[in-house]
């Protein structure tokens, strides 16, 4: 039907205002509130490093047209807005202007130590209700930048590495320097110039883990109060009178003692008491007592592997990374098992010239002094320390199914053995190695410190890279380099340090969600210190008594015998690894 | 009458030094006293945890040692005795010499690697015990 031009025009008329309202409509729908005035925005965001472990205090501020904007906080007014401990900002910025006027909006996060960042913002980005609008950021990775402080944390970290490594100083006095100076670099430069500020005091209070220092503690009574009873030394001289007639008996029972007390007992401090007793034994039978005492000591760090309470190490990787005893003895126990049969062929190889030859009669004056040596010195202190250290074994077990962390369950042991034993109570606080604690509650700080400067994070990513994401080549190389570092260096600040590393690997590789990585870095730590007698505790106490008793050992001597037992148990541990966890998977 | 001290690990190097010391008795019918010194030092830099009686332990292993050198002796026909002392060698040696009045003090020489003291100083040591004590000291 043909329309008069009249009644076109009023059509299109009709139309365009129809269109027009249609529009509006939309527009109010959107939000798009051009002509909208606004009095507030709410910035919310995260800010993360490359690892993506959240950053506390970076500072977060607003630019509008080169104009610095000022944000409410706490109902004052403040040039920028911090992240709190998640790495979490919500900043308020007050305004009276046109939403359309909010052109070159620029969010600038900065942190020392890291490089700042920097982000255009368009009003299309805004979503608003009435007359505020919010701003969603999502989360904000920074990269690092290697600073002055963590060139200062990283030397100070070594410095204090080599101190203690090369008995320069008392372990506790290094930690002590090595703190003592970050918190001076921190306070006296990091105060005005935040290149230096490595980290404050409260947040290096935080890095302390304190379930192994009270893990320790609980422990440490438990060994006091056992030690006093003779049990260990009558265990050794029984094995003397049961394997008499076999010089390499005697060995193999001693070493299978030291080997399982040390799983569940403090291995200095079993190496401290099976010493002198061990040394007397062998010159009981006339032979050399490094014959006897070494493999002792190798089977003191092997042992001593096998559970959450054995070895320091073990400890720091399972209160860091939640690992419980039961967990800990399921994975660790095999790989124990079959370095201590690795041990027992080799010890019996390498030293079979002394086990061979025959028995000279033994003075009945030796053996009188032996057992004289040798006596249980309080029954009923033994009964009752027994019984309290198998309940708390037990507690250790089941600990799991009740959410009990490990150093709740030492303290229950401790503190029920002392209500029992009612000891002097003074006297037992001295036998508390204070020092150790203390080093261990300075060392945590001296590694927070070294975290805090990225230089975790910067080892994490070349770690990374080297591995190139292959899970068997970065188990391997964990292994491997671990035992390395812990034959020549002090084994306890290593773990402390790498162990954040394996964290960060085991979330960025695939694969690595069975812990895998973890027993690579409790094995490693644990046999790698056999190789030398620097390379742990118990190596570095027995060659001491040792040497008290004449028989000083030089560091080639050690190594000859460490050398080939710690390869030896590595090779077969890391087989076992690859075919427990990558292989076949079981 | 003679009275020589013999300060005594065990070991190799210590088993020719109580030898030496059991002859001089013979040659000069003197009495002979064994002396070990316990010192734990060592662990002095060592932050592991130190909950046992380490002096006892050692001091065991020492009361050991000596019974051994005391048969070594009878062996050879010397009835020795023996003492054991706690802290540093230097210093208990001194003592010791002033306590049983002790005529001859034998101290051996460095013998591979068993020896706490290189020649030198142990020369010097000698020289300055007699100094102190007025009493011979021979290293043998």
């Amino acid at each position: 039907m043909r329309i008069r031009p009249t009644r076109r025009a009023i059509f299109f008329l009709i139309l365009c205002f129809v269109l027009l309202i249609g529009l509006g409509l939309n527009d109010a729908a959107a939000g798009n509130t051009s002509q909208q005035f606004i009095n507030q925005i709410t910035i919310l965001g995260s800010v993360i490093n490359s690892q993506g472990m959240p950053i506390e205090n970076a500072e977060m501020r607003v630019v509008i047209d080169k104009t610095p904007q000022q944000f409410i906080v706490n109902n004052e007014k403040s040039d920028s807005v911090c992240t709190d401990a998640s790495g979490i900002f919500i900043a308020d910025l007050n305004l009276d202007e046109e939403i359309s006027g909010l052109t070159n909006l620029t969010i600038r996060v900065a942190k020392s130590g890291y490089k700042t960042r920097q982000i255009r913002v368009d009003s299309e980005q805004f979503t608003c209700e009435a007359d505020t609008c919010y701003i969603r950021i999502g989360r904000l990775t920074l990269q690092r930048v290697l600073n002055q402080a963590f060139f200062l944390a990283a030397g100070i970290f070594i410095v204090v590495f080599g101190l203690i490594s090369f008995n320069v100083l008392h372990e506790t006095i290094a930690t002590f320097l090595g703190i003592v100076t970050m918190f001076g670099v921190t306070y006296f430069i990091g105060g005005s110039n935040s290149d230096y500020w490595i980290i404050g005091f409260h947040k290096a209070i935080q890095y302390i883990d304190f379930n192994v220092v009270f893990l320790l503690l609980g422990m440490m009574i438990f060994m006091a109060i056992m030690s006093q009873t003779g049990v260990f030394q009558w265990l050794a001289f029984q094995t003397f009178k049961i394997g008499r007639g076999s010089t390499f008996m005697v060995a193999l029972i001693l070493i299978l003692i030291t080997g399982l007390t040390s799983s569940v007992l403090n291995d200095t401090t079993v190496m401290l008491l099976m010493t002198p007793i061990s040394i007397q034994i062998a010159l009981a039978l006339n032979i050399r007592p490094e014959a006897i005492v070494i493999p002792e000591i190798l089977a003191s760090n092997i042992g001593g592997a096998a559970t959450l309470i054995g070895t320091p190490p073990n400890t720091i990787i399972g209160s860091y990374v939640g690992i419980g005893f039961t967990e800990m003895l399921v994975n660790m126990l095999p790989i124990s098992i079959l370095s201590m049969v690795v041990l027992v062929f080799m010890t019996r190889w390498l030293y079979k010239d002394h086990y061979n030859q025959e028995n000279q009669v033994t003075s009945e004056a030796l053996v009188a002094q032996l057992e004289k040596s040798s006596k249980i010195t309080n029954r009923p202190l033994l009964v009752k320390s027994l019984l309290l250290f198998t309940v708390t074994l037990i507690l250790f077990f089941i600990e799991d199914y009740f959410h009990i962390p490990p150093a709740v369950v030492a303290l229950i042991g401790a503190t029920a053995l002392l209500l029992w034993v009612q000891p002097n109570i003074r006297e037992m606080l001295r036998e508390v190695d204070w020092t150790t604690l203390v080093f261990f509650m300075t060392l945590f700080m001296m590694v927070g410190g070294i975290q805090e400067v990225g230089v975790i994070q910067w080892i994490a990513e070349i770690v990374q890279q080297v591995a190139g994401g292959n899970l068997l080549l970065a188990t391997v190389l964990i292994i491997w380099v671990s035992a390395a570092a812990s034959a020549i260096v002090a084994n306890i600040p290593f773990t402390a340090a790498i162990i954040p590393v394996t964290v960060f690997l085991t979330t960025q590789i695939p694969g690595a969600d069975n812990n895998i990585l973890y027993w690579a870095l409790a094995l490693g730590a644990g046999l790698g210190g056999n190789a030398t007698y620097i390379g742990s505790a118990p190596n570095i106490v027995a060659v001491g008594i040792l040497d008290r008793a004449g028989y000083r050992l030089k560091f080639a001597d050690f190594s000859r015998i460490g050398v080939p037992i710690t390869v030896g148990t590595l090779l077969i541990s890391t087989i076992w690894i690859l075919v427990r966890y990558i292989w076949v998977g079981f | 009458m003679e009275k020589i001290l013999c300060a005594t690990r065990g070991g190799d190097a210590s088993f020719l030094t109580q030898d030496k010391a059991i002859q001089l008795a013979l040659e000069r019918g003197g009495q002979l006293v064994f002396l070990y010194v316990v010192d734990t030092h060592f662990l002095d830099k060592t932050s592991e945890p130190i909950v046992v009686d380490v002096e006892g332990e050692i001091s065991k292993l020492g009361e050991f040692l000596l019974v051994m050198a005391q048969e070594r002796a009878q062996k050879q026909g010397v009835e020795a005795t023996t003492i054991l002392r706690e802290g540093q060698v230097r210093d208990e040696l001194a003592l010791v010499i002033a306590e049983e009045d002790i005529t001859l003090v034998v101290i051996g020489k460095p013998a591979g690697n068993s020896s706490v003291f290189e020649l030198s100083a142990l020369e010097s040591f000698a020289a300055e015990l007699e100094q102190e004590t007025n009493v011979k000291t021979v290293l043998v």
